[in-house]
């Protein structure tokens, strides 16, 4: 792509040219445009492609459970971690499921270090309700001893390397985090929690979460003032998109979320094209975890 | 069918909204919204001298400050800031002050449901208040689907919020009807196409829903915006003949 | 109260853990290390790779069996800060995290103090390499996560070797790499191939509290083996240059045990030195074959 060169010429001014790679640097936008009316874009997806995608369980033999989720150059890690607490006095009978999303200065450099940013914060809130609002998980199957000890199940998503669509990577590691979560089976004894220490874990001594359902979602940015629909765009794409379209979709094809922010406003016809478009590529994330 | 508020007859009915224009004399502008119990003052100071670090060269930052019922804000209220943020960004003609801070400050007063409507309302009626340009004016309304009817309520308070299905925020503006824009440089219109169906500017929902009924809520929330939108409307106009009237007296 | 993050309960505490009396676990008392496949002075098998963070100027991820690190690099960039005024060299910063779920027991998302130390020692054990004095008022940012953790020294060792490759894999100037490599001090129970000499006779310090056995040096300690150590040693070293960059040694255990286990080190250094220089060629291959 750096060798070839570009002409910025009109019909009256002198041609000028220079490489693709510095037009790109001084005029994104214009740079980015030209690919779209060509109905491709910089990396040579079509406009609907989504990056390749793979998932890995079971990464980390600390944590109960763990996945690892790369979507093109996004790579993030979940390890779920369960550890006891005491319920809270008006749900004595439920546990805790607390997902929160890393965006270290680790990842890119567009983040700083310090508390989370206000799109860590905004991800993490995001994959939160969907797991409430969805009723993912039953909180009272996390219940050791009403009233005294439940489990506390920390969801943390570790994000290694950033390229864009953090939530579509995040929930999907969540997901399918929680889909290898196993738990040794606890015994309550006056205020003490003890767990076998078994090397080997069956259905005997431990077990696993039982899911209600698993929301996976894909996320669609919105160019220009065309509303151009790029699947799964990257971070330089998402720097210069000012809208997003994310569809979160559960096995049997119900929404669990929904939102569109930013960019102009959006003709159903667009809407519904993205729930079709999500249908699909949540099915083939589906089939991504299951070979797995 | 009754409906939980019962001060309510139906279930498109939204509650009684009233606001206020120009609270806070300090500010360049502020609003209070109400729908019902729910209510929302919301302050703008803007345009004003931006941080070296925020600011943008060719226009104007804007940012949004929430700040809760009680308590410190949190993870939810900073997804709220990001929500109003990115809806108001493209209705702000921010191009007209670059290098400058346009700020919003969402303090909810009282919370019975719909509160992110509530301070989206509050928020645009703030800025027609201080004189910032916008392009369009928005309306924002909440409905849910309930998990007992499975009926679609308009405007539901906490209570009837605890027993939805799903929850969907929706944002219109008031330029619906104008075909999406025509960029004259570019004919990479692709399939994004004016339908003539309402369009959405924002939409946040969750919970379990279908597409059909999604489609419907987006169609009876345009509906009840358009309400929202007469009623800012005529507040603004009130609030200019008025303050047109002392200063001929 | 962190307000920044999904909020969970205040306080949670990892399960007991209860062992059958019939378990078998490993304890110094047995005749083989942890994993019985491995000699006192043998290694992990390494794996690094870089490239790994897309949008790092260089990234380097190290695996040893279990252990898991990811390192990217970012720099030269100029320092923002104004306070700093005018630097005739460049900065090095490091910054070392563990991952919440990386250990036995959950960490904080928030910098402990440990981690906070271990970033300071990781500054120290890299800035003899690199050549600052060509990046006046810039600054180098060395970010490094660890996702899963098998054994505590050995992991910082491997921190430090996957810092070295992500900055060569940058283009920063260095004189050399630094490679590191950590050694336990366990007692086992029957002395293992590679016998110890005993204590130094000539050592003119207390005898009080001589343990019976001299501990045998067990190279890159995991997690089991750590357990049972009675100090540790991590040693990092520029291999081409032959000098040493830290050395970081706790517990109490004889001298000549101590310059025993530095000269173990330097030998595991140099072994660990060709597949980071291994790890380098393949990144500058797949360079050129893109």
């Amino acid at each position: 792509m750096a060798s070839t060169s570009i002409s910025v010429s009109a019909a009256e001014s002198p041609a000028f040219s220079f490489s693709a790679s510095t037009f790109q640097k001084l005029h994104p936008v214009e740079f980015f445009r030209k690919f779209i009316s060509q109905g491709v874009r910089p990396d040579g997806r079509l406009l609907e492609g989504f990056r390749p995608t793979t998932v890995h369980k079971n990464v980390v033999s600390t944590a109960n459970g763990s996945a690892m989720v790369r979507i093109g150059g996004t790579t993030v890690i979940c390890g779920v971690k369960a550890e006891v607490a005491e319920p809270k006095m008006d749900s004595p009978n439920q546990g805790y499921l607390v997902p929160n999303v890393e965006l270290s200065p680790m990842c890119s450099s567009s983040f700083r270090p310090g508390p989370p940013s206000e799109q860590a914060q905004a991800v993490s809130e995001a994959i939160n309700r969907v797991l409430k609002e969805s009723k993912v998980l039953d909180l009272t199957d996390l219940c050791i001893e009403e009233g005294k000890a439940v489990w506390a199940l920390w969801a943390d998503v570790s994000c290694v390397s950033y390229d864009g669509n953090i939530y579509d990577a995040a929930l999907l590691s969540v997901m399918t985090a929680l889909s290898d979560v196993r738990i040794r089976k606890p015994t309550y004894n006056e205020g003490i929690i003890k767990v076998s220490g078994a090397e080997i874990l069956d259905d005997e001594n431990s077990f696993t979460l039982n899911l209600a359902r698993t929301p996976l979602s894909a996320t669609f940015s919105l160019f220009d003032s065309s509303m151009a629909l790029l699947a799964d765009a990257n971070a330089a794409e998402e720097a210069i998109c000012q809208g997003e379209i994310s569809v979160t979709l559960d096995e049997k094809g119900q929404i669990c979320a929904l939102s569109k922010v930013g960019a102009a406003s959006s003709s159903q016809t667009l809407l519904r094209q993205c729930i079709a478009t999500a249908r699909t590529r949540t099915d083939e994330l589906r089939s991504i975890i299951r070979s797995q | 069918m009754a409906r939980l508020d019962t001060t309510r007859t139906s279930a498109h009915q939204l509650r009684p909204f009233s606001s206020s224009q120009n609270l806070l004399n300090r500010a360049d502008g502020s609003a209070q919204f109400d729908f019902g119990g729910s209510s929302v003052l919301c302050s703008v100071v803007g345009p004003a001298e931006v941080k070296l670090r925020d600011e943008k060269l060719n226009k104007a930052t804007l940012e949004v400050i929430v700040r809760p019922l009680v308590g410190l804000p949190g993870v939810k209220d900073k997804a709220c800031e990001r929500a109003i943020r990115e809806t108001l960004e493209p209705i702000v003609i921010s191009a007209l002050h670059p290098r400058t801070l346009v700020q919003i400050v969402v303090q909810t007063m009282k919370d019975n449901g719909s509160i992110l409507s509530t301070a989206l309302n509050a928020a645009i009626m703030a800025l027609l208040d201080a004189g910032i340009p916008l392009n369009s004016i928005i309306g924002s309304v909440t409905c849910i689907i309930d998990s007992k009817t499975n009926e679609i309520l308009l405007d539901p308070t906490t209570e009837e919020i605890a027993r939805a299905k799903s929850t969907h925020v929706f944002v219109f503006d008031n330029k619906s009807s104008i075909p999406s824009s025509t960029s004259a440089s570019m004919d990479v219109d692709i399939s994004n196409d004016d339908d003539g169906s309402p369009r959405p500017l924002f939409s946040e929902s969750t919970g379990l829903f279908t597409e059909e009924e999604y489609l419907e809520c987006v169609n009876i929330s345009f509906k009840a915006c358009q309400a929202v939108h007469g009623f800012i409307r005529t507040a603004v106009s009130k609030k200019i003949e008025k303050e047109h009237q002392q200063t001929q007296a | 109260m962190d307000r920044k993050r999904v909020p969970g309960p205040e306080l949670t505490v990892p399960p007991l853990v209860e062992y059958a009396l019939d378990q078998k676990r490993w304890s110094p008392q047995e005749e083989c290390r942890h994993d019985a496949n491995r000699q006192p002075e043998d290694l992990r098998p390494i794996y690094l790779k870089t490239g790994l963070i897309s949008q790092a100027s260089g990234s380097a991820y190290i695996e040893l069996e279990k252990t898991k690190i990811a390192c990217g690099v970012y720099g030269p960039r100029p320092i923002k800060k104004s306070g700093y005024g005018f630097s005739g060299t460049g900065t090095l910063n490091c910054e070392f995290k563990f991952a919440t779920f990386a250990c036995v027991k959950r960490r904080n998302h928030i910098r402990d103090p440990q981690e906070r130390e271990l970033s300071m020692i990781l500054t120290q054990a890299l800035t003899p390499a690199v050549r600052l004095e060509l990046l006046p008022k810039s600054a180098i940012d060395v970010y490094i996560t660890v996702l899963e953790c098998d054994g505590l020294s050995s992991c910082f060792a491997a921190a430090i070797t996957a810092a070295s490759v992500a900055l060569a894999h940058a283009g920063i100037e260095m004189i050399d790499l630094v490679a590191a490599c950590s050694a336990s001090y366990v007692i086992m129970d029957r002395t293992l191939s590679s016998a110890v000499p005993p204590p130094s006779t000539t050592s003119d310090s207390a005898p009080a509290a001589v343990s019976l056995r001299p501990p045998t040096i067990i190279m890159d300690a995991d997690l089991e083996e750590e357990k049972f150590e009675e100090g540790s040693i991590m040693v990092a070293y520029m291999p081409s240059l032959n000098e040493v960059t830290h050395v970081l040694q706790n517990g109490k255990v004889d001298r000549s045990i101590v310059s025993q286990s530095v000269e173990h080190c330097i030998e595991a250094c140099n072994k660990i030195y060709a597949v980071m220089r291994h790890a380098l060629v393949e990144s500058i291959d797949e360079k050129q074959t893109r």
